[in-house]
């Protein structure tokens, strides 16, 4: 590196004064803020699906499960014949 | 290790007093603001990132255990707020330029003329170099420190700082030797 890079660098690029109302601005920062919670969003998601997921069983009639149709048939006497399993 | 009087302004802002967290700014306020305008090249960037690098300081200084030096931890402290405040703004950026290209008024030369001059024309041949190469040009020459201590602040090895420093010299000595030839300049 030449010598006249080197100088003109720190000459350049020397500390300078940091404006004073930069207290001001941390002062304000740093006071506590009513805003939102960060598990606030995430819930709100979680609970939105599980909401919509609902909803749309509930719309939908949900099917009573596989493995409990044999049972209710067998009891009924009725469709033995495909229900071998009971 | 901490200096003595930075070790109780130190243990004062652990125990929470508003004095200390004020001596502690007035203590380094420069600093931080100086590497943040240097890194940034703007005087707003660089207010939003010394406000962020004490907003953490003040709320994380509990953690500084005194391993290291505290200048060491601050100077992590402003890296981190730099390339966290380029992060968030890098989209944005090129689309505020064009935004400032369009609404110059034709009568505001006073940045032009500030460019052309010597100390602008060091500063934007910074501003062009890579994050990387910039920070470690900034610290060195801003602050003056050692490859030693770059090398603790930016969490890399020594050998590290050096090849940065040498590939940022090029590429400023490249820049502005023609940036002064183009303009009459002589740089003795």
């Amino acid at each position: 590196m030449t010598d006249w890079l080197d100088l003109e660098l720190s000459h350049h690029l020397a500390p300078t004064e940091a404006p004073a109302e930069l207290w001001g601005r941390i002062c304000a920062a740093r006071r506590p803020r009513h805003d939102t919670p960060h598990f606030a969003l995430p819930l709100a998601a979680v609970v939105t699906l599980v909401l919509a997921g609902a909803l749309y069983f509930i719309a939908r009639g949900a099917p009573a499960p596989q493995q409990y149709r044999g049972y209710t048939a067998a009891a009924h006497g009725e469709c033995l014949s495909c229900h071998t399993s009971l | 290790m901490v200096a003595e009087a930075d070790r109780e302004l130190v243990q004062a802002c652990q125990r929470g007093e508003r004095d200390a967290f004020h001596a502690l700014f007035e203590h380094y306020r420069n600093k931080v603001y100086s590497i943040a305008l240097r890194f940034s090249g703007d005087p707003a960037a660089a207010m939003d990132i010394a406000q962020d690098t004490f907003v953490k300081l003040f709320s994380s200084i509990r953690d500084f255990r005194g391993d290291s030096s505290f200048d060491t931890w601050i100077y992590r402290l402003v890296v981190n707020s730099c390339v966290d405040h380029r992060r968030r703004t890098w989209r944005i950026l090129p689309l505020a330029d064009h935004f400032q290209q369009t609404l110059r008024d034709p009568g505001d030369s006073l940045k032009e003329m500030l460019r052309t001059e010597r100390g602008g024309q060091v500063r934007a041949a910074v501003e062009r170099l890579s994050p990387d190469l910039r920070m470690v040009i900034v610290l060195r020459y801003t602050e003056g420190l050692s490859y030693e201590q770059i090398a603790q602040a930016l969490g890399c090895s020594e050998g590290t700082v050096a090849s940065r420093l040498n590939r940022a010299h090029k590429r400023l000595e490249q820049r502005l030797t023609r940036v002064m030839k183009e303009n009459g300049g002589r740089h003795d």
